[in-house]
C-alpha cells in the first residue's frame, strides 16, 4: 500500500510539480530537554537526560551540559540528584566517524523509592527551558500461582524447546490498572580457566538476564489490531507485553504465554555438567505514565509503517519538554532449569576469577 | 332575554364568525415551464396576512369571507394579483413570470422568504441560477464549491467538495437529492460534486436551527431538489469544457400533464493526461507509468399530473468514478536482456445509485400530503494487482487484493402540510428506513511458482442491518406582529444488533421583529445521528467507511445554540450576523495506530468515542438585486476534540479548525451579452500533525534493547500541533452570451487561482544533501543532509474555457 501511495503522489507531482519550501518558525526548531527515567520501589532514582534533535538540523552529540535536578517526594523537597559521568558512543554519518561523548546521568543518594509515593523532578539546564515531571509509584500485584511446562518441538529439521507458562494474579477492583509481563532468562554456561598447566572447569556465574520474546494468544496480551491478515499489513506490536484490566477488572486471572530461549542463548543445556537456566517471570504493575509511554512507542512505529494512519505522538508527562518520568512495581517468580547448586561443580563470578589469577600470580 | 337565550346567541355569533373564513389554496408555478416554485409567497394585500408555499409549490391560506386581493410573489418573478369575492373554499393556481432584467428591487410585502421576517435562521438559499457565473476550478459550475464560499462552511482539501460546517466533520452533513440521502457527494476524489447544476432547481443549506422534519446528521442539511421538467416546451442545455461535457434536456411528454428531465456528464481528464504520461515514459526505458481517472453521472426525472389533487414524481440518479494507476518496471542485464519484470496496478472505483418515487395528494384545501419511497446505494471498491516475473528461474509471483464496502437504504415516508389558520403552518410526518451496511470485505490471493505456494482468502466485517423509525411535528406560529416561533419535535428510534436507541430531538426558533428591516433571532436544535463515517483524518477519500451505531457505540448527538440578527441596509444590502455554540458527543475516531485497511477485525474495536465542541461568529453581507450582486462572508470559529485514548486524553484542534475564514464573491452584469465574476477566499491554515524533532526512547527497563544505546522516535508534540500555511486564492471568470436563432450560446473563460498562489495540499519533508540535491522522504534520525519542510500544491493557476448552448 505504501508503494501504491507513493505511485499516486508521483503521478500527481508529475502533473503538477509544484513544491515550495516552508520556512519554519523558531518555535518549531527549538531545543528541549528529554527526560528518561523509570523508577521502582526499593531502588534509587536514575534520570537520563537528553536533548531533542530538531529535524532540520544536523545530527549532534548527546546533551553535555550539566543540569540541576531537584527531587521531591510527596511535595517535599528531598535532594538534588547527583550527576554521574556516562560515556556514550554515537556515529557521525556525515563525517563517518565514531564519536565518544561524556554525558551525565543523575542518581539519588538518599532517597529510596517507596510504593504509593508521588515523586516530582524539576530539571534546570542552561540554554533550555526548565522542565518538570511528576509520577506516582504503584503497588505491586502479587502472583498467586504459576505453572510451567517444557515442550520439545521440531521444525524444519531443527529441534527446539518451548516453555509454556501460566501465571495467575488478582486484579485490584478500584481504579484502572496497567500491567506488563516480562520473561527474563539467563544461562549459566560451563567454561574453563587455565592457570599454568592446570585447567579448571567451572560454571560462569556472570549471569546477564535479558528479556525474551513472549508468544501468546491470550486475549489480554493480544493486541486489538492483531488478526489473521497481519502478514498483509504488518501488525501493531505489543513488544513490551503490556495490558490493562479492561477485561478482568477486580477478578482473578490466569494468563498464558510461551517463551522460546533459542534466540538469545543456546537452547541446549548441559545440565549434567552443572549448567542451568534461570528464568524470571515478572509481572509489573505500571502507572499510567509508563503504560501510555510504552504503548505509544509501538503505535508510532506502526503508524509510520502503515499509510493512511494518523501519526501517533510519544506519550510525555514532562512539562516543557519530552520524554517520560514513570514508575512501576514488580512481582517475580524465579524458576531454575537444571540443578543449582550441584555438588562437585564450581561456580565462579568475575571477581572469583580475578581472585584466582591474583592468587596464582602471587605464588 | 333570559340567560340560556343569551348564551345561545353568543354561540351563534361565535360560530357565524368562524364560518366566515374560507380557504384559498393551490399551486404557484413558473408561467413558462410550469415548474412549481418552492417557498413562493401568497398574501392578502389589505391585511398582509400571508403564507409560504411548501416544497411542492402548494399554498393554503384562510381569509375572512368577502372581497379579498391576493398576491403571489417570488424573488426574481413579477408578482401576480387577483381580486376575489371569497364566498367558499376555492382553488387558485398562480403562474408567475420570470423577470430576467431585475434591476430594481421588487418589494415583496409579507414575504416569508424574506430573511428579516422568517423565523428560520442559519439557512442559506444557494443561488442555483448564478452557479454558472461563479468561477470554480476548470470552469465547472459546482454547488458544493459555492457552498464552501459561505460563512460557517470550511472546505476540505483544496479543490475538493468536502464541507465542514460549524466545526462538524464530513459525515455530519445530510445531502438530500429529492429527499433521498446521498452518502458520497464527490466525483474525482471530491474535485466535483455529484450534483449536476443543470439538473437542479433549488439548493438550501441549513447550518443550524434545523426544522423538525430534518434529522440524521449533526451539522448540516444540504437539501437539493431537481428540476421537474418543463411542461410546456422542450428545453436543453449542453456544454463542453476542458474536463467534462454535459447535456440536459427537459420537456413535456404530454403537455401540461407529463414532463421529463434528463441530464448526463462525463469527464475526460484521463484522456487529457495521457500525453503527459506518455512524455514521462518516453524518457524512461526502465519504468513505465500508466493512469486514468474519470467519472460519469446521470439524472432523470419524470413528473406526471393525475389531477389537481394528485401528482407523481420519479427521480433517478446514477454516478460512477473510476481511477487506476500502474507501473511496469523492466530490469535488463548488461546485454540488454530482460531479467525481471514487475507490473503493479492499482485501481479504485465508487458510485451512488439513488431513486425516489413521490406522490403528492391534496387531502383537503388545508391538508397536503406527500408519500415517498426511496432507494439509495453507495459502493466503493479498491483493487491491487501485482506480478513479479524473474526470468532466471522462470518464477512468477502474483498478489491480488480487493477491498469493497458500501451502504444501501430503502425508505418509506409520509409528510403532511397543514394550514389550520393564518397564524399556524404545521408540518408533521413519519418515516421508516431499512439500512444495510457493508463495512468492508477483503479478498486476497497469492501465488508463487518458485515454491508452489498459493492462497485465497476472503475476510472482513459482516453486513449489518438496521431499521430506523421516526416521526416529527413542527409549527410555524405567528404569536404577534413582532414575535414568531417555530417549535418542533423529532423522535427517532434506531434498531440495530438487538439494541434500540431512542433519540428525542427538540427544536425551537424564535424571531423578534424590531422593525420591518431588522429582526433578532435565536434558536436551539438537538440533533442525533445513527451512522458514522470512519475517515482517515488527513484525507477525504471515497474509501471512508459508513458504519452504523451499534450496541457498543451510541448515536452521536449535538446541541446547538444560535443567536443572530438580520437587517436590511441601504443600497440593497442585506446583513446577517450570527453567533453559535455547538457541542457534540459520541463522536468516533480511529484509534491511534488503526487504519481503515485493517478491516479483518471488527471495526468497532478500531475506534474510540469522544466529544467535540465548536463556537464562532459568522457575518454575511450580501446583495442579491441589481447589476452587481454577490456577498462578503466572514467567520471566526474554534473547533476542538477530546478523546480519552487519543492524544492521551488531551484536547486537540479538529483537523479543519480554521480560525479565520473570509470569502468575497462578486458578479457584475454589463449587459445581456457580457458579465464578469470573481471570488477571493482567505483562510488561516488548518491543522496537521507534524514532528519537528527526534527524541531518544532508550533505557526502558527489561526492554530487548536495554543497554544497547538509544532508539529514536519522532517527537509529535500532540495531534494536529501544526498550522498549515494560510490559504488564499482568487478566481476570475467572464461570460460572453449571444442570442442565436434557437437559443443562447455562452463562452465562459475563467482562471482558477489567478495569481498562482501555492496553497498547500500536502506537507512533506525532503532532504537536501551537500550538493543541493533534494530527495523526497527521509526524516530519519541519521540523515546526513538537511531536512526541509515543503508544501506540495495540486492546484496552480488553471485557465479554462467552456462553451455552452441553452435552447
Amino acid at each position: 500500500m505504501k508503494i501504491k501511495f507513493i505511485l499516486i503522489i508521483k503521478l500527481l507531482l508529475i502533473i503538477t510539480a509544484c513544491v515550495d519550501e516552508i520556512k519554519l518558525k523558531e518555535d518549531y526548531t527549538s531545543k528541549k530537554l528529554v527526560v528518561s527515567s523509570f523508577i521502582t520501589n526499593g531502588e534509587n532514582i536514575v534520570v537520563n537526560l537528553y536533548q531533542n534533535k530538531p529535524i532540520n538540523s544536523k545530527y549532534e552529540p548527546a546533551l553535555k551540559t550539566k543540569a540541576k535536578i531537584v527531587l521531591y517526594e510527596n511535595g517535599n523537597e528531598k535532594e538534588t540528584l547527583k550527576p554521574m559521568v556516562r560515556y556514550s558512543n554515537s556515529y557521525d554519518y556525515e563525517n563517518q566517524t565514531q564519536i565518544t561523548d561524556s554525558t551525565y546521568m543523575y542518581t539519588s543518594e538518599q532517597t529510596e523509592i517507596k510504593n504509593g509515593n508521588t515523586y516530582k523532578i524539576v530539571v534546570e539546564c542552561e540554554g533550555y527551558e526548565t522542565v518538570t515531571a511528576e509520577t506516582t509509584v504503584p503497588f505491586p500485584v502479587p502472583v498467586n500461582a504459576f505453572d510451567s511446562l517444557t515442550v520439545h518441538k521440531e521444525s524444519h529439521g531443527s529441534k527446539y524447546t518451548e516453555y509454556d507458562y501460566k501465571l495467575s494474579f488478582t486484579d485490584k477492583a478500584e481504579d484502572i490498572n496497567y500491567y506488563r509481563l516480562i520473561v527474563l532468562e539467563a544461562s549459566a554456561k560451563k567454561s574453563f580457566l587455565k592457570l599454568g598447566s592446570d585447567t579448571i572447569d567451572y560454571i560462569d556465574m556472570n549471569l546477564f538476564s535479558s528479556s525474551t520474546y513472549i508468544n501468546s494468544t491470550d486475549p489480554l496480551l493480544t493486541n486489538e489490531n492483531k488478526d489473521a491478515n497481519s502478514y498483509l499489513f504488518g501488525e501493531l506490536d505489543n513488544s513490551y507485553g503490556i495490558f490493562t484490566d479492561d477485561m478482568i477488572n477486580g477478578e482473578s486471572y490466569e494468563i498464558k504465554f510461551t517463551a522460546n530461549f533459542q534466540y538469545y542463548s543456546s537452547n541446549e543445556m548441559d545440565y549434567e555438567a552443572g549448567e542451568f537456566r534461570k528464568v524470571n517471570l515478572v509481572l509489573q504493575s505500571l502507572n499510567a505514565d509508563m503504560f501510555y509511554y510504552l504503548r505509544s512507542i509501538d503505535a508510532q512505529e506502526y503508524s509510520d509503517y502503515m499509510m493512511f494512519t494518523e501519526p501517533v505522538p510519544i506519550y510525555s508527562n514532562v512539562e516543557n519538554g519530552f520524554g517520560v518520568f514513570a514508575a512501576y512495581a514488580s512481582s517475580e517468580i524465579e524458576i531454575i532449569y537444571g540443578e543449582y547448586p550441584k555438588e562437585g561443580v564450581k561456580y565462579f563470578t568475575w571477581s572469583d576469577i580475578q581472585q584466582l589469577y591474583e592468587d596464582y600470580n602471587n605464588k | 332575554m333570559n340567560k340560556p337565550s343569551l348564551l345561545l346567541l353568543f354561540i351563534l355569533i361565535a360560530l357565524s364568525g368562524r364560518a366566515q373564513r374560507y380557504t384559498i389554496s393551490g399551486y404557484i408555478s413558473d408561467k413558462n415551464s410550469r415548474e412549481r416554485l418552492i417557498n413562493a409567497n401568497v398574501y392578502e394585500n389589505n391585511t398582509l396576512q400571508g403564507t409560504t408555499a411548501n416544497n411542492f409549490g402548494f399554498y393554503s391560506i384562510s381569509l375572512p369571507k368577502g372581497e379579498v386581493k391576493i398576491t403571489a410573489s417570488f424573488i426574481g418573478y413579477s408578482p401576480q394579483t387577483i381580486d376575489i369575492d371569497l364566498q367558499e373554499d376555492i382553488t387558485i393556481n398562480f403562474e408567475v413570470e420570470l423577470k430576467s432584467d431585475q434591476i430594481e428591487e421588487i418589494t415583496v410585502t409579507g414575504n416569508r422568504t424574506n430573511k428579516i421576517e422568517n423565523t428560520q435562521m442559519s439557512m442559506i438559499d444557494v443561488p442555483v441560477q448564478k452557479l454558472q457565473n461563479i468561477p470554480t476550478i476548470l470552469g465547472e459550475a459546482d454547488v458544493l464549491k459555492v457552498i464552501q464560499l459561505l460563512p460557517g462552511v470550511q472546505g476540505g482539501t483544496e479543490g475538493t467538495s468536502g464541507i465542514y460546517v460549524r466545526g462538524g466533520g464530513p459525515d455530519q452533513n445530510l445531502f438530500l437529492l429529492d429527499g433521498v440521502p446521498v452518502y458520497n457527494a464527490g466525483h474525482l476524489l471530491g474535485i466535483f460534486s455529484v450534483f449536476n447544476p443543470d439538473a437542479l432547481r433549488t439548493v438550501k443549506l441549513y447550518k443550524g436551527a434545523f426544522p423538525a422534519r430534518f434529522s440524521g446528521r449533526l451539522s448540516s442539511v444540504v437539501d437539493v431538489s431537481m428540476k421537474d421538467g418543463n411542461m410546456q416546451q422542450l428545453k436543453g442545455d449542453f456544454s463542453i469544457g476542458l474536463i467534462s461535457s454535459k447535456l440536459m434536456l427537459e420537456g413535456p411528454i404530454v403537455k401540461d400533464k407529463t414532463s421529463f428531465m434528463i441530464s448526463g456528464r462525463r469527464s475526460y481528464a484521463d484522456l487529457l493526461a495521457q500525453p503527459i504520461i506518455a512524455a514521462q515514459n518516453k524518457n524512461n526505458q526502465r519504468s513505465k507509468i500508466n493512469g486514468l481517472a474519470f467519472f460519469h453521472d446521470f439524472n432523470f426525472k419524470l413528473n406526471h399530473i393525475f389531477s389537481d389533487k394528485s401528482r407523481l414524481y420519479w427521480s433517478l440518479y446514477h454516478g460512477r468514478d473510476k481511477g487506476k494507476v500502474g507501473q511496469a518496471i523492466t530490469v535488463r542485464n548488461d546485454k540488454s536482456e530482460v531479467i525481471e519484470n514487475l507490473d503493479n496496478q492499482f485501481g479504485l472505483g465508487w458510485g451512488n445509485t439513488i431513486s425516489s418515487v413521490r406522490w403528492n395528494y391534496l387531502i383537503s384545501p388545508k391538508l397536503f400530503s406527500n408519500t415517498t419511497l426511496t432507494y439509495s446505494k453507495y459502493k466503493f471498491d479498491i483493487l491491487s494487482d501485482e506480478s513479479y516475473h524473474q526470468y532466471y528461474n522462470n518464477s512468477i509471483k502474483k498478489e491480488f487484493f480487493e477491498y469493497s464496502s458500501g451502504i444501501e437504504d430503502i425508505a418509506l415516508k409520509i409528510d403532511f402540510d397543514y394550514f389550520p389558520t393564518p397564524r399556524h403552518a404545521v408540518k408533521f410526518g413519519t418515516s421508516y428506513i431499512n439500512h444495510k451496511f457493508s463495512p468492508g470485505v477483503t479478498t486476497f490471493k497469492f501465488s508463487n511458482t518458485a515454491d508452489s505456494t498459493a492462497s485465497n482468502t476472503t475476510f472482513g466485517n459482516r453486513d449489518v442491518f438496521a431499521n430506523e423509525l421516526s416521526a416529527y411535528i413542527e409549527d410555524d406560529i405567528t404569536i404577534s406582529t413582532n414575535l414568531k416561533l417555530n417549535a418542533g419535535f423529532h423522535l427517532s428510534a434506531f434498531f440495530v444488533d438487538g439494541k434500540t436507541y431512542f433519540s428525542p430531538q427538540p427544536r425551537l426558533s424564535a424571531r423578534w421583529l424590531l422593525n420591518p428591516d431588522w429582526s433578532v433571532k435565536a434558536s436551539y436544535s438537538r440533533m442525533a445521528q445513527h451512522v458514522h463515517l470512519l475517515t482517515m483524518s488527513g484525507i477525504d477519500l471515497p474509501s471512508d467507511l459508513w458504519v452504523p451505531v451499534t450496541k457498543n457505540l451510541a448515536p452521536p448527538t449535538s446541541n446547538q445554540f444560535a443567536l443572530g440578527t438580520a437587517l436590511k441596509l441601504p443600497h440593497k444590502l442585506d446583513l446577517s450576523v450570527e453567533g453559535f455554540y455547538k457541542d457534540m458527543n459520541n463522536l468516533i475516531e480511529y484509534k491511534e495506530g488503526a487504519s481503515f485497511m485493517k478491516n479483518g477485525t471488527d471495526w468497532e474495536k478500531m475506534v474510540e468515542l469522544g466529544k467535540g465542541w465548536s463556537y464562532g461568529v459568522e457575518v454575511l453581507l450580501e446583495k442579491t438585486i441589481g447589476k452587481t450582486t454577490g456577498w462578503l462572508g466572514y467567520t471566526w470559529s474554534k473547533t476542538e476534540r477530546q478523546f480519552e485514548k487519543i492524544n492521551f486524553g488531551r484536547v486537540f484542534p479538529a483537523k479543519y479548525d480554521r480560525r479565520h475564514d473570509l470569502s468575497l464573491v462578486l458578479t457584475h452584469k454589463f449587459s445581456n451579452k457580457f458579465d464578469i465574476s470573481g471570488s477571493w477566499v482567505y483562510a488561516t491554515g488548518s491543522s496537521a500533525t507534524l514532528a519537528f524533532s527526534h527524541i531518544p526512547i532508550g533505557n526502558i527497563p527489561y526492554a530487548w534493547n536495554f543497554g544497547f544505546g538509544e532508539n529514536y522516535a519522532y517527537a509529535y508534540e500532540s495531534r494536529n500541533n501544526y498550522r498549515m500555511p494560510d490559504f488564499h486564492r482568487l478566481d476570475l471568470g467572464v461570460n460572453f452570451h449571444k442570442q442565436k436563432k434557437r437559443g443562447v450560446r455562452t463562452w465562459n473563460i475563467s482562471v482558477y487561482n489567478a495569481y498562482n498562489r501555492n496553497n498547500a495540499l500536502l506537507l512533506m519533508w525532503m532532504e537536501e544533501d551537500k550538493d543541493g540535491e533534494m530527495t523526497y522522504g527521509g526524516g530519519s534520525m541519521f540523515n546526513s543532509g538537511t531536512m526541509k519542510l515543503f508544501k506540495a500544491t495540486f492546484m496552480p493557476i488553471i485557465p479554462s474555457v467552456s462553451y455552452s448552448f441553452k435552447f
